[in-house]
C-alpha cells in the first residue's frame, strides 16, 4: 500500500514540469519576466508586451504542450499534424503563418487613423518615404555582417520601419525562425522611439531650424477623404501587388472611417476585432521564442545582433527623415520644419508627438503635430510598401 | 539579386510609388475642390445674399477695425474682434441692420463646473 502511494507520487513528480526543466527554460522564463516587468511596470507598450511576455512563458513550461515548434519546422508544412496533435497556441499560430492577424490589425489601425494631414500636405510622402532608408541601410548592414541570409537581412531591416505588425507579416513569410527576437526588438523601440529619437533630431538640426512654425493646414473636404482610400489602394496594389495584403486591409478600414454609413463596423474593427487579434497574435508570436531555439548553435549572437541592428535601423530612418526634412526646409526657404522628417518612421502616433515636443522644447508656441502627423501616416504606408517591395525581391 | 541592387531598386521604388501617390492626391484634390465649387455657383440665389451679407460683415470687421486700438490693451486682438461680429452677423440670418459693435465684454461661465470638467477630462483622453 505505502509502497504503492510512494510509486504514485514519484511517478507524477516525474512527470511534472519541475522534473523536465532545464536551464535553457529557466532563462527563457526569466527573460518573459523581464518583458513583464518592462511592459508592466514601465509601461512599454503594454497592450503588445504583455500578451507577448506572457506567451513566452507560458510556452516555456515544460510538458505544457501549448506549442510545438518541431511541428513548425518542418518543411512543407504538415497541416494535418497541427491541427490533430497541436496544442492551443499551435492552432491560434496558425493566424500568423498564414498571414492573418497583421492585415486584420492593419485594418483597425485603417480605422483609428485620420489622413487628413497628408491630403492636404501630400509632400509629407516623401518624408514618409525617405525614413525608409532605415529599412533598407539596416539591410545593407546585416548583409555586411555576413551572419544572416537574404531573407533574414530583410526581416530584420523591416523592424526600421517602425511597425510591428509589418515586421511580424514579412518575417513570418521570408524567416519564421526569427519571429520571436523581431517582433520584442520592434515593439520595445517603438516603446522607445521618445528615448531614441529626440537627440538624433537635435543633433541634425539647428535651434533656428527647430524654431520653424508651419503654415497651418488646409481643410480637407470629405470627399477627398473618402477618395484617398480608394486612389491609394489602386495605385499601390497595382504597382506592388505583395503590398496588397496590408495596404488593402488599411484602406478598407479608413474607408470605413470615412465613408460614415458604416459605423457598426468601423466600431467593431478599431475595439473589438483589434484586440481579439492583438490578443492572439502577441501570445503567439511571444510563445514562438522557445527554449529549443535558444539552445540551437548561434542563436544567441543572431538574437544581440537582431536587437543591435534594430537599433539602428530606427535611428538611421529618424535621421534620413530629419535630413530631407532639411532638404525640404531649403528648397522651401524654410517653410518646413524639419522635426516633422522623423515622424516618417511610423510608430503611430509616438513619432509625432516626439516632433511636437522637440519643437514646442524650441518654440513654445509651436504646434507641429498635425504636421507630423502627415508624414507619420506617410511612414505606415511607406513601410508596407517597403515590405512588399523586400518580399517580392528577396522572398 | 545583389544586396545594393535590392537597397536602390527598393528605395527608387518606394519612393517612385509614393510620389506617383502625390501627384494623384493633387489630381483628385483639384477635381474635387472645382466639383465643389461649382455647386457653390450653381446655387446663385443665395450666393447673392451670402455676398451681401459678406459685404457687411467687410464693413463691420473694418469700422471695429478703426476702434480697435483700445480694446487691444484689454487683450481683444482687432481679429477676434472681426470673428466675433461676423458670428453675430450671420446669426442674424444676414439682416440688413446696420451693425456696429460698440463693445465686447466677457460674461461668466453659465456651464456648470462638472460640465467644464468633465469636457476636460474627455478631450485629455483622446489627445
Amino acid at each position: 500500500m505505502w509502497q504503492d502511494f510512494t510509486n504514485a507520487i514519484s511517478s507524477l513528480i516525474q512527470e511534472s514540469g519541475f522534473a523536465n526543466m532545464t536551464p535553457l527554460h529557466l532563462v527563457m522564463i526569466v527573460i518573459a519576466c523581464v518583458f513583464l516587468y518592462l511592459a508592466i511596470v514601465k509601461k512599454y507598450e503594454p497592450l503588445l508586451l504583455v500578451p507577448i511576455s506572457f506567451g513566452m512563458l507560458a510556452a516555456n513550461l515544460p510538458l505544457g504542450g501549448l506549442m510545438h515548434p518541431e511541428l513548425w519546422d518542418a518543411s512543407p508544412l504538415d497541416f494535418g499534424a497541427i491541427l490533430h496533435e497541436g496544442g492551443l497556441f499551435d492552432l491560434l499560430y496558425l493566424g500568423v503563418k498564414l498571414g492573418i492577424y497583421p492585415p486584420l490589425i492593419f485594418l483597425g489601425i485603417g480605422v483609428m487613423t485620420d489622413f487628413g494631414p497628408l491630403i492636404a500636405n501630400p509632400k509629407s510622402l516623401l518624408l514618409g518615404a525617405a525614413a525608409q532608408f532605415g529599412i533598407f541601410g539596416t539591410y545593407l548592414g546585416a548583409m555586411a555582417l555576413g551572419k544572416f541570409t537574404e531573407k533574414q537581412a530583410a526581416s530584420i531591416a523591416i523592424i526600421g520601419g517602425a511597425d510591428g505588425p509589418t515586421a511580424i507579416w514579412l518575417t513570418t513569410k521570408l524567416a519564421p525562425e526569427l519571429l520571436g527576437p523581431i517582433a520584442l526588438a520592434a515593439y520595445s523601440y517603438m516603446a522607445l522611439v521618445p528615448v531614441i529619437q529626440p537627440p538624433i533630431m537635435k543633433a541634425l538640426t539647428t535651434k533656428k531650424e527647430r524654431q520653424i512654425v508651419m503654415e497651418q493646414l488646409r481643410p480637407v473636404s470629405k470627399a477627398e477623404k473618402i477618395l484617398f482610400p480608394i486612389v491609394v489602394t489602386l495605385l499601390t496594389v497595382l504597382l506592388i501587388p505583395s503590398a496588397a495584403p496590408l495596404i488593402a486591409m488599411l484602406m478598407l478600414g479608413n474607408l470605413f472611417r470615412e465613408s460614415g454609413v458604416v459605423g457598426r463596423l468601423s466600431e467593431t474593427a478599431e475595439n473589438a476585432l483589434i484586440n481579439i487579434v492583438t490578443i492572439f497574435l502577441g501570445l503567439t508570436v511571444g510563445a514562438t521564442a522557445s527554449a529549443d531555439k535558444l539552445s540551437q548553435p548561434g542563436f544567441g549572437i543572431q538574437a544581440l545582433l537582431i536587437i543591435l541592428l534594430g537599433l539602428i535601423a530606427f535611428s538611421v530612418g529618424t535621421a534620413a527623415g530629419v535630413l530631407f526634412g532639411k532638404l525640404m526646409c531649403w528648397l522651401t526657404g524654410g517653410k518646413v520644419n524639419p522635426l516633422i522628417g522623423s515622424a516618417g518612421v511610423s510608430a503611430v502616433p509616438m513619432a509625432a508627438r516626439v516632433s511636437q515636443k522637440v519643437g514646442q522644447e524650441a518654440n513654445p508656441q509651436n504646434f507641429l503635430l498635425m504636421h507630423a502627423m502627415g508624414p507619420n501616416v506617410a511612414g505606415v504606408i511607406g513601410s508596407a510598401i517597403a515590405a512588399g517591395v523586400l518580399l517580392s525581391m528577396v522572398g | 539579386m545583389s544586396t545594393f541592387s535590392v537597397v536602390l531598386v527598393g528605395m527608387v521604388v518606394v519612393f517612385a510609388s509614393l510620389t506617383l501617390l502625390i501627384f494623384c492626391i493633387k489630381i483628385y484634390s483639384a477635381i474635387v475642390s472645382k466639383f465643389s465649387n461649382r455647386k457653390n455657383n450653381s446655387n446663385n440665389g443665395q450666393s447673392n445674399n451670402v455676398q451681401k451679407n459678406d459685404v457687411q460683415i467687410k464693413n463691420v470687421a473694418e469700422t471695429t477695425n478703426v476702434n480697435s486700438t483700445s480694446t487691444t490693451q484689454h487683450g481683444l486682438s482687432p481679429e477676434l474682434i472681426a470673428v466675433i461680429t461676423a458670428a453675430i452677423a450671420a446669426s442674424m440670418g444676414g439682416s440688413s441692420a446696420d451693425l456696429k459693435v460698440k463693445s465686447i465684454k466677457r460674461i461668466g461661465h453659465t456651464t456648470p463646473i462638472w460640465n467644464v470638467a468633465g469636457r476636460n477630462e474627455y478631450i485629455l483622453t483622446r489627445l
